[in-house]
């Protein structure tokens, strides 16, 4: 028997889909789906719809923000051998997605406590998307470290599949960590605890991601905060990530010689080229060495440290917002108005003035 | 064997605030697998009875009580088509939710060996049903729920002291082995949790003494009191560790605790948080840390010490002595000052200077007793921090009570078993010494009116557990504080005073 267990902030129309996708599965009658709503219980209409569908149907809702701490509640009431973490904005592409899963799982020796998938893309999404599946794509496959099993230091939060044996001895998802790369604890855990984790290419799951600028912008800012509280936790452990260290080592070397490598443009070739790209790649150094002797410190680390203290609290769109509402109130302009008028003028005005 | 009753979650058959108060959870979504988990949970701590209000329970649920050997007893509430039906005879306890003294009278005289369960609330005083009962010969209990606001319908604590006090005759004993349920109690505690050790290290096989220290984000504590247990000369002892889901690395550090426990067995748990913890939530799981260790302990006689304590070299050989004659045996524990608290590593180091004497005088004043079987009510100084006796006799007693989540009150009440038991206490003449409690780590903020908040919360629990007179007089001042309105302005004050000490430093 499989456990699935959903996280969702706002259970809606996406939620409504990934339960669909779930209930094509084949072995639906033998899964319980744990549905975990953060600030918000999902409707009771969606429970009757799909309450005959799965072996058994739970909705919950924690009353507190987070990720793990909406996992840790399903994982607290989940009961299968088997646990399956899905999120709310994915949809499973293939009937038997959970059967071969577990049957895969089951073949894999003894040691291996989780099998994750990958996401894959819907056609049509923006370059920012498009961006971040392709920074968190690189991410996942730089982290698998043995490629015949495919065994993984990473795996994404929402399409892995643990065994019950991981959770048996008290190890669950950090509930303070609510930032960005929330199962990376649960994973350092279980590899510390002598557990092994494996990827696999062959079981994908559409991630229908739809991130504008700022978010694209917070979930970098997030998820380097979430890398913060990492180190911070395991800072007390000794040997700390011993089995990356050389790797990071290696990487770091490559690195520093590929730079090398780039910037002595031009040192050895003959070409008639050379003197040209000389001239350019000392331009390049000198206006790099004086912005960043004299600019940097007084343009770049204030405007830097007044984004980081007001991103999180979301003044910038409270600010904005306010402004808004404030102009039209002067003009006597709806929100449509502004849209019909003002940014037609607005659009004009940038064609004149920075040329297209 | 004593009668211990787990609640076996299931759908409401009639919709009752009763039902919440008696620990069932108002679900339509409880499911086979979920029972069959509870079934596990029960058989693995021990419990004897099965309490369900679902009359027709799947099969696979009844076979797994029948192999481990688990009876079930159906609840059932009272209304006139019970009589001569099949429901009636198939049930165990029988709930009155509303006064109706016919319908009373006609079921105790089909069968009088039924247990009649009353849910008492202001409206319902169930007076005259229970002396009717009474002489009828029937068996009864009553079930008072605890009060939580001051506009709904149940009766508060001294209401109902009042009422036991004004009908002598009559006994309002609550159902044995159905400990009470805090309706209040957050949804993602497990009482039982179902954990195995994280890892451990058996070599020697002839323990007998276990001890078990539970831990939540005291690493540095924790590891100078494991450094004072590795000084002990005797052997064949064990430690076990339960980490109580904080938020530190702590159950990451295998090789760490391997360095510190050298010559000793040891054994490391972890309970899982849900919720990143927050003082004072009612998330407060000592007890259930503590029979979690009992499940894992292999020696003949329990220890409980808590991460902070720093014990002498002759520590377990005195606690063995004094085992032989008594049943329950406590450490004196003194506090440290700040600074000696850094200083000193090894117990035998602190001197009569090193501590501190402020405010610490209901302690000091127990620990000049010669003997403790004299004093009156001597079970209310039984506390956890030191304590030590024999494992049958916790498990006969039925271990320490899990529901106490606000705060405190889980060792008065283990004491209170073990003085109901008639048991022969002991204040032994270890020394122990407590290490500096930081500010962050209390409970209730080290405010006297959190403190006080809290323990009404939980006095109240414990009285309803026994409703006992003893028990009201004795903590009345707990159940009903008399607030000093300028206590109020003390938690603020205290925070600016902390502020103006850390510049200092």
């Amino acid at each position: 028997m499989i456990s699935v267990i959903i996280p969702t902030l706002k259970p809606g129309e996406n939620l409504r889909k990934t339960l669909e996708g779930l209930s094509l599965q084949n072995i639906s009658k033998e899964i319980q789906v744990i549905v975990v709503g953060n600030l918000k219980l999902p409707s009771p209409y969606l429970f009757n719809e799909f309450k005959g569908v799965f072996g058994d149907l739970k909705f919950f809702k924690t009353g507190e923000k987070g990720a793990n701490v909406a996992r840790n509640f399903g994982l607290r009431f989940s009961c299968g051998e088997k646990i399956y973490f899905l999120d709310d904005d994915c949809i499973i592409p293939r009937v038997n997605h959970l059967d071969d899963m577990a049957k895969k799982l089951d073949q894999l020796p003894p040691e291996i406590f989780a099998l994750g998938g990958n996401y894959l893309l819907p056609p049509g999404t923006n370059k920012i998307n498009q961006t971040y599946f392709h920074i968190s794509n690189e991410w996942l496959r730089t982290s698998i470290y043995e490629s015949e099993i495919g065994l993984s230091h990473n795996l994404v939060g929402g399409n892995t599949l643990y065994k019950r044996e991981a959770f048996i001895s008290g190890i669950n998802f950090d509930s303070l960590l609510d930032f960005g790369g929330t199962e990376t604890t649960l994973n350092e855990s279980i590899k510390r605890m002598g557990g092994k984790l494996v990827l696999n290419f062959s079981f994908p799951v559409v991630h229908n991601q739809n991130v504008g600028l700022y978010q694209f912008l917070r979930k970098a800012y997030k998820q380097g905060k979430g890398k913060a509280f990492n180190t911070e936790k395991y800072k007390t452990v000794k040997n700390f990530a011993e089995y990356n260290l050389e790797s990071n080592f290696y990487l770091e070397l490559y690195n520093r010689f590929f730079s090398l490598g780039r910037d002595s443009l031009g040192k050895f070739q003959s070409s008639s080229f050379a003197p040209a790209l000389k001239a350019i790649s000392f331009l390049q150094e000198v206006t790099t060495t004086f912005f960043y002797r004299f600019c940097y410190k007084q343009i770049i680390e204030p405007i830097y440290y007044i984004l980081h203290g007001l991103l999180p609290r979301l003044w910038l769109r409270f600010y904005y917002g306010f402004l808004h509402r404030v102009l039209c109130k002067i003009y006597y302009m709806s929100e449509y108005h502004w849209k019909t008028y003002i940014k037609p003028i607005w659009v004009f005005l940038k064609s004149r003035l920075f040329g297209g | 064997m004593l009668r211990k009753y787990y609640r076996l979650k299931s759908p409401f058959p009639i919709y009752s605030q009763a039902l919440h108060h008696l620990g069932f959870d108002e679900q339509d979504q409880v499911s086979k697998w979920d029972q069959l988990r509870q079934v596990e949970k029960a058989k693995t701590y021990g419990y004897t009875h099965l309490l369900t209000i679902e009359e027709n329970l799947p099969t696979a649920v009844l076979d797994a009580a029948k192999e481990s050997n688990i009876q079930i007893e159906l609840m059932v509430i009272a209304n006139k088509e019970l009589i001569d039906s099949d429901l009636f005879y198939r049930a165990g306890i029988i709930l009155f939710l509303e006064e109706d003294q016919n319908l009373l009278e006609e079921l105790v005289k089909s069968d009088s060996s039924k247990k009649f369960l009353f849910f008492i609330s202001k409206r319902q005083s169930f007076i005259r049903s229970l002396k009717l009962l009474k002489d009828l010969g029937g068996i009864g209990h009553a079930f008072f729920p605890t009060k939580e606001k001051l506009d709904d319908n149940y009766l508060s604590t001294r209401q109902i002291n009042k009422l036991i006090k004004n009908n002598p005759l009559l006994k309002f004993d609550p159902l044995p082995g159905l400990t009470p349920f805090d309706y209040r109690a957050p949804k993602d505690i497990e009482l039982c949790p179902l954990i195995s050790p994280l890892f451990e290290k058996l070599e020697n096989k002839n323990v007998e003494d276990s001890i078990i220290i539970p831990v939540f984000n005291q690493r540095e504590e924790l590891l100078k009191t494991l450094k004072n247990l590795n000084n002990l000369k005797e052997s064949g002892f064990e430690i076990i560790i339960i980490d109580d889901g904080g938020s530190d690395a702590l159950y990451l550090e295998r090789e760490l605790l391997l360095e510190n426990l050298r010559n000793v067995d040891f054994r490391f748990l972890r309970i899982p948080r849900v919720y990143p913890r927050k003082m004072g939530d009612g998330r407060f799981r000592a007890g259930i840390a503590r029979n979690l260790g009992c499940l894992y302990a292999r020696g003949s006689r329990i220890h409980f010490l808590d991460a902070d304590v720093l014990v002498p070299e002759n520590y377990l050989s005195q606690l063995r002595i004094d085992l032989e004659n008594y049943d329950l045996v406590q450490i004196k524990r003194f506090d440290l000052k700040e600074e000696a608290s850094k200083r000193i590593e090894l117990c035998s180091e602190a001197n009569e200077d090193d501590i501190e004497r402020e405010g610490r005088d209901y302690w000091y004043n127990f620990f000049k007793t010669r003997d403790w079987n004299v004093l009156k009510n001597k079970w209310k100084y039984v506390c956890t921090y030191g304590l030590s006796c024999q494992k049958k006799h916790l498990d006969e007693l039925g271990g320490i009570s899990p529901f106490y989540l606000f705060y405190g009150f889980e060792d008065t009440d283990l004491g209170y078993k073990f003085h109901q038991a008639k048991k022969k206490f002991l204040l032994s003449d270890v020394v122990s010494y407590h290490q500096y409690h930081r500010n962050t780590r209390s409970e209730f903020k080290n405010s006297n009116y959190h403190r006080a908040k809290l323990l009404s919360n939980t006095g109240q629990i414990f009285y309803l557990r026994f409703l006992q007179p003893e028990i009201y007089n004795e903590l009345i001042d707990f159940i009903r504080p008399s607030y000093n309105p300028l206590q109020i302005f003390k938690y603020p004050f205290s925070i600016l005073v902390s502020l103006f000490k850390r510049e200092r430093a």
